[in-house]
């Protein structure tokens, strides 16, 4: 576990170095900044989880940690230390300011790897180390995660409406598909969870691909405002025709990898509760409102 | 032949250069397969 913490930590160097050296703008140091403290001052919660678990079992190996047997106030001591440390990296909402600065500040390549993988390590830890390793507090802190998710959901669908920023788009549009990933780790069925790993994997995709059309873009005519790109179907068809692909596949139209994902989430939360999937289903509306 | 393909390249897809016609395409076919195919897996297993 303790190498697993080193490795999340190494993930910050190169991506630093891809957006302190390699961004667009003189935002960029900031950018790097951002994305640099939030995910370390994160990491230093998961970083006492660790030594907690070394002082009461004596190592640190998955598969020693994995077959003890914690109390429920040790579940939820730890659940509440890996979380934070996940959340930021995910990110889900409180923690999220860093995404849209590293987003639009990173170069293409450095956009593609963020939203492809950094932000996967997110729901990898809270697969492997949440679910797997105090599944009883991931019952219990359900509710709050609820509420968590549909708000970020809600959150960053809105917030995506007034931007104009294109990469900020995107970069808000992540935001809002990996609350609701999120959201279906913890609905506790097994619809839920195929649509997470499956929303994450899309995710991992379209978004790249998105970034990548922006990336197409903006070597081209060095903006990354909307208003500018009006019209462009007369200039670069084919362009047009991959991007209004991307962008379909983002808000899960039928066919593409995304309607199974958000189906299964869909299916997952009804199974739960009722309610949650009206504030859900008002999500993946506001996701096709953005997009369009 | 070749001087056709040239034409409706230039005609058609010069908007993108080939590493970003490919890109997409890869793409493009990928989001498909993995939305269709599993489409038929999740039809046959609910059935």
């Amino acid at each position: 576990m303790l190498l697993f913490y080193v490795s999340f930590e190494a993930t910050l160097i190169p991506m630093f170095v891809l957006i302190g050296f390699f961004g667009s703008r003189y935002r960029k140091i900031k950018a790097a900044f951002y994305l640099f403290f939030y995910t370390f001052l994160g990491s230093i919660f998961m970083l006492i989880g660790l030594f907690s678990l070394y002082i009461l079992i004596g190592s640190l190996s998955f598969y020693v940690v994995f077959y003890m047997s914690y109390t429920a106030l040790l579940q939820k001591m730890l659940w509440a230390l890996f979380f934070i440390t996940f959340a930021v990296k995910i990110p889900m909402v409180p923690f999220h300011i860093w995404l849209p600065e590293a987003h639009v500040e990173a170069p293409t390549v450095g956009s593609i790897i963020l939203a492809s993988i950094l932000l996967k390590l997110g729901g990898y830890g809270f697969i492997r180390f949440l679910l797997g390793l105090v599944p009883a507090a991931c019952f219990y802190f359900a509710p709050l995660i609820f509420t968590v998710s549909i708000c970020g959901v809600l959150f960053a669908s809105l917030s995506t409406l007034r931007q104009i920023d294109v990469k900020r788009i995107i970069a808000y549009s992540s935001i809002a598909h990996m609350n609701m990933a999120v959201l279906g780790l913890f609905v506790n069925n097994l619809y839920g969870l195929f649509g997470s790993v499956y929303l994450m994997f899309g995710h991992g995709l379209i978004s790249s691909g998105l970034f990548f059309s922006i990336g197409v873009l903006y070597d081209r005519y060095h903006t990354r405002l909307l208003f500018y790109y009006g019209g462009l179907t007369a200039v670069m068809p084919i362009y047009s025709f991959c991007f209004l692909f991307l962008s379909f596949a983002n808000i899960g139209f039928p066919g593409t990898v995304n309607f199974i994902s958000e189906f299964h989430i869909l299916l997952g939360v009804f199974t739960c509760s009722s309610l949650l999937l009206v504030f859900i289903f008002l999500g993946f509306v506001f996701t096709v409102v953005y997009s369009i | 032949m070749f001087g056709a393909l040239k034409v409706t390249y230039l005609r058609y897809f010069s908007d993108l250069n080939f590493f970003e016609l490919g890109v997409f395409a890869i793409l493009i076919v990928f989001i498909l397969f993995l939305g269709i195919s599993n489409a038929f897996v999740v039809a046959f297993i609910q059935n």
